[in-house]
C-alpha cells in the first residue's frame, strides 16, 4: 500500500494531468449513482422533506400493473425493433463486404447517415408517414385498394412505427460494426471455400457467421441495452403523459413518475430495477453466446 | 531540462485547472461581465448597491409568457438595474428547472414567470417573496379577481405572483360550414341561441349531417368543460373529488359527444392542423392562445372563421404570472419591474403582439384593444374575449391534478379506441387511487 502511495506521489504531476476528467466524474456520475441509491428508499417530491420508506417503493413497483405494462411493452419494442433490424444489418454488411461490389465508401456512409439525424426530427417524419388521417403509408395502401391502417390505436400498430424508427436508424450502424468484422476475417479463407466450390450461402453461414461471433454478441448487448432505453421515440409521438397504446417504456415511466409527478424517490427505485434488469439480460447473452460456442 | 519540462507540466495543470473551474462558474463571470459593459455604455447611474454600480436581476420566462418589447421598456424605465432576461423552453422543462432551482437555493433567477400551476406553488410559498409585503394591495383592484386569486393563498396573506394575461375560453367555428348547414351562424345569435353543451351537440349534428365535418376530440370536450367548472380533482382540504359529480359529468359530455359521432379521432396536432385546414373541423372550444395556432394550421381557411361565446359558460384555460424568489436579494426593485412588467398598458401591448389576453379589466373597452382580424372575417376579437374573460369560476389547483387528467385523458382515448366507457372510467379511478396511495 505504502508503495503504491509512494508511486502515485512519484507520478503526481501525470495523476494531476488525469484528475480534471476524474473530478468532473466523480460530480457528475458517482456522486449521482450513489444519490439514487440512496433515493430509491425515500419519497421525495423534490422540494420538501425526505422520509424513509424503506422497500415501500420497490414493493409498489412490483404491485403496478403499470410497471408490468411497460416492461412487456419494452420487450416486444426491444424485439421487435431489433431482430429483424440486426438480420438485414449482418446481410447488408456481407453485401457491401462482398468483392464484386464498388463504391463501398458511399454504401457505408449512405448506410450510416441515419445514425446521425436527430432523432426528434425522425420521429416526426415518422409521425406524418405513419399519420392514420392523411399518413403518407395510408394514402399509399388506399392507392392499392387496402384499408386505412389506424397505427396509434393498437399495441401493435404503435410498436411497429416505433420499430420501424428503430430499425432505420441503427441499421446501418450494426451494419457498419459488422462490417469492420467482416473485413478482419481473413480472405484465404473465402478464397479456400471457393476453390472447394462453396456457393455464397455456404461461405455466409460456414464461415462468416461463426467467426463474427464475438462481434454478433456486442451488438445483441448494445441493442438491448438501448432496447430497454427506449425514450425519445414514444416521448415525441405523443408526450409524456399519455404515451400510445403498448409503448409506454420503463423510462418513460420513469421519467413521468419523477419529472410530472415529483415522485422522485420511487423514479429512482424504478432506475435501479431497470439497471438490475439490463445486467441480467446482458448476462443472459453473454451465456448464450459463449456455450454455443463449444 | 527534466526540470523545466516539469514547470512546463504544472503551468499546463494550472491553466487545465482554471479552465475547468471558469466552466463551472461560467453564470457568475458573465453576469458581472456584461453588468459591467452594459454600465459602460448607458454611463454610471447613481448605484443602490451591487459592485458595479446598478443592480442585477434575472428573469426567467418561455416564449409568448410576455413580449420582448415590454422587456425592452422595462430596460429603459429602469436605468438603474440590469435585467437579464432569459427565455426558456416552455412547458414540462420550465417548471421543472423551476422546482430544481428552488431545491438547490444558489444562483437562481431573482423574477420567474409562472403558468396556470401557480396555485400548486403556495405549497412552497416559503421560497417567493410575498408581495403584499411590497405594496401589491396597491395595484389588486385593477386585476381580474378570481385570476388574482390563483396566486394568493387561501387566507389572502401571502401573494406569489401578479397575474400577466387570461386565457378564456371560446368557440372558434366556421361561419361558411355553420351557414350551410342552417343553424346559428352569427357570433350574436350563437351566444343567445347555442348555450348549453346539449343545444351545441344539437347544433354539430346538423353540421354533421350537412357538411361531414365534427368538432375537435373528446379530450378537447372534456377540458372545456372542467375548465368552466369551480371545482375540479382535489377540493382545498386536498380530498380527491375527482370521482364525483363534476368530473364524471364533464367525462359523460365527452363520451356523450362522442357517441353522437361529431368528434374527430384522438390523433396527434399534425392530423388535427390538416383536418382544420381540410374542413373535416368546423369548430372546436379553446382558449384565447388557440387564435394563433389556428392562423397557422389552418392557412387555407382564412376569411371562414369566427369566435363567440362559448357554450356551458366562460372557462379558463391558462394564462400566466410573474413572482420573484425569496432567494434575490433585491425584492424592492423586483417588485416594482414584475409591477411595471404587468401593468395595463404593457399588457396591451404584449395582447397586440401575439394574443395574450389582459387580466386587467379596465382595458377591454378601450379603443387600442380592438383587435380585427383578417383571419376571422374581420371580426372584433376582444368583444367576444372581454365576455368570457368575466366570471370565471376557477377550482382548486392540485399538484397532482396533473396525474388525474392524464388518467382520464387516457381513458377518454380507450372511448375513442372503442372501449366500454364505463369500463375505461373505472379503470381511470382504480388507477388514480394506487397513485394517490403512494
Amino acid at each position: 500500500m505504502g508503495g503504491l502511495l509512494k508511486e502515485i506521489y512519484k507520478s503526481r504531476a501525470l495523476y494531476l494531468f488525469i484528475s480534471p476528467f476524474y473530478l468532473l466524474f466523480l460530480i457528475f456520475s458517482v456522486f449521482p449513482i450513489f444519490f439514487s441509491m440512496y433515493l430509491s428508499v425515500q419519497k421525495w417530491d423534490g422540494i420538501g422533506e425526505m422520509t424513509y420508506v424503506g422497500f415501500g417503493n420497490f414493493t409498489y413497483m412490483f404491485t403496478d400493473p403499470t410497471f408490468w405494462q411497460a416492461l412487456v411493452n419494452n420487450i416486444a419494442l426491444w424485439i421487435l425493433g431489433n431482430a429483424p433490424q440486426l438480420i438485414c444489418a449482418l446481410v447488408v454488411a456481407f453485401l457491401i463486404n462482398m468483392t464484386i461490389v464498388k463504391y463501398k465508401g458511399f454504401f457505408r456512409i449512405a448506410y450510416f447517415l441515419p445514425n446521425i439525424t436527430s432523432m426528434v426530427a425522425v420521429v416526426i417524419i415518422f409521425q406524418s408517414l405513419f399519420g392514420s388521417e392523411y399518413g403518407l403509408i395510408n394514402f399509399l395502401l388506399q392507392k392499392i385498394g387496402l384499408p386505412r391502417i389506424d397505427w396509434f390505436s393498437s399495441s401493435f400498430g404503435s410498436r411497429t412505427a416505433i420499430a420501424a424508427m428503430i430499425g432505420w436508424r441503427y441499421m446501418g450502424y450494426n451494419a457498419i460494426i459488422y462490417l469492420a468484422g467482416l473485413q478482419r476475417i481473413p480472405r484465404d479463407l473465402y478464397e479456400a471455400a471457393v476453390i472447394d466450390g462453396a456457393t455464397t450461402a455456404q461461405t455466409f453461414f460456414r464461415i462468416s457467421l461463426p467467426l463474427l461471433k464475438p462481434i454478433i454478441l456486442f451488438t445483441v448487448m448494445m441493442s438491448t441495452i438501448g432496447g430497454f432505453q427506449i425514450f425519445t421515440e414514444p416521448q415525441v409521438l405523443a408526450g409524456t403523459q399519455s404515451p400510445y397504446p403498448g409503448t409506454d417504456t420503463i423510462v418513460l415511466y420513469m421519467f413521468r413518475e419523477g419529472f410530472n409527478y415529483q415522485h422522485y424517490g420511487y423514479a429512482a427505485a424504478v432506475s435501479w430495477v431497470l439497471f438490475v434488469i439490463i445486467g441480467l439480460l446482458s448476462i443472459i447473452n453473454w451465456k448464450f453466446f459463449n456455450r454455443s460456442d463449444d | 531540462m527534466k526540470l523545466k519540462s516539469k514547470g512546463f507540466s504544472a503551468i499546463l495543470l494550472a491553466v487545465c485547472i482554471l479552465l475547468v473551474l471558469s466552466a463551472c462558474s461560467s453564470n457568475k463571470q458573465t453576469d458581472t461581465g456584461s453588468a459591467g459593459s452594459s454600465n459602460a455604455n448607458q454611463g454610471s447611474n447613481a448605484g443602490q448597491g451591487g459592485t458595479a454600480g446598478k443592480i442585477t436581476l434575472k428573469l426567467w420566462y418561455w416564449n409568448g409568457a410576455i413580449s420582448d418589447s415590454t422587456i425592452e421598456a422595462a430596460k429603459t424605465k429602469f436605468p438603474n438595474i440590469d435585467l437579464q432576461a432569459e427565455k426558456l423552453p416552455s412547458g414540462d422543462d420550465y417548471l421543472t428547472k423551476l422546482k430544481a432551482t428552488l431545491v438547490g437555493g444558489g444562483d437562481g433567477p431573482d423574477i420567474v414567470a409562472m403558468d396556470s400551476w401557480v396555485t400548486s406553488m403556495l405549497t412552497y410559498k416559503d421560497n417567493f417573496v410575498n408581495l403584499y409585503d411590497q405594496g401589491a394591495r396597491d395595484i389588486q383592484s385593477q386585476y381580474l379577481d378570481w385570476k388574482w386569486k390563483m396566486a394568493a393563498t387561501p387566507d389572502d396573506q401571502y401573494l406569489i405572483g401578479l397575474p400577466i394575461d387570461v386565457a378564456p375560453v371560446v368557440l372558434y367555428y366556421r361561419t361558411d360550414l355553420f351557414q350551410k348547414a342552417g343553424v346559428p351562424s352569427t357570433p350574436a345569435d350563437i351566444a343567445n341561441q347555442v348555450k348549453t353543451w346539449d343545444d351545441y351537440l344539437n347544433v354539430l349534428k346538423k353540421v354533421k349531417d350537412a357538411t361531414g365535418s365534427t368538432t375537435g376530440n373528446l379530450a378537447d370536450i372534456f377540458n372545456t368543460a372542467m375548465g368552466q367548472s369551480s371545482q375540479a380533482y382535489f377540493d382545498e382540504k386536498g380530498s380527491y373529488i375527482g370521482d364525483q359529480a363534476v368530473v364524471k359529468g364533464a367525462y359523460d359530455l365527452a363520451v356523450k359527444a362522442y357517441q353522437a359521432g361529431v368528434t374527430f379521432p384522438y390523433t396527434n396536432d399534425t392530423e388535427k392542423n390538416a383536418a382544420i385546414n381540410n374542413g373535416k373541423i368546423s369548430s372546436f372550444t379553446g382558449a384565447s392562445w388557440a387564435v394563433g395556432d389556428l392562423i397557422s394550421a389552418a392557412p387555407g381557411t382564412k376569411g371562414k372563421w369566427n369566435i363567440a361565446y362559448p357554450p356551458g359558460g366562460v372557462g379558463n384555460q391558462g394564462g400566466s404570472f410573474f413572482g420573484a424568489l425569496k432567494s434575490t436579494k433585491h425584492p424592492k426593485e423586483a417588485y416594482e419591474v414584475i409591477k411595471f412588467l404587468v401593468s395595463p398598458e404593457n399588457l396591451v401591448t404584449a395582447y397586440k403582439e401575439f394574443g395574450n389576453y389582459p387580466s386587467t379589466p379596465e382595458v377591454y373597452t378601450k379603443p387600442e384593444m380592438v383587435n380585427k382580424n383578417e383571419f376571422f372575417g374581420n371580426q372584433d376579437l376582444s368583444e367576444v374575449f372581454a365576455a368570457a374573460a368575466k366570471d370565471v369560476k376557477v377550482a382548486h389547483v392540485d399538484p397532482r391534478d396533473d396525474m388525474v387528467r392524464t388518467a382520464i385523458t387516457d381513458a377518454l382515448v380507450a372511448v375513442d379506441k372503442k372501449q366500454d366507457p364505463e369500463k375505461a372510467w373505472k379503470d381511470a379511478q382504480t388507477k388514480i387511487q394506487r397513485q394517490l396511495s403512494h
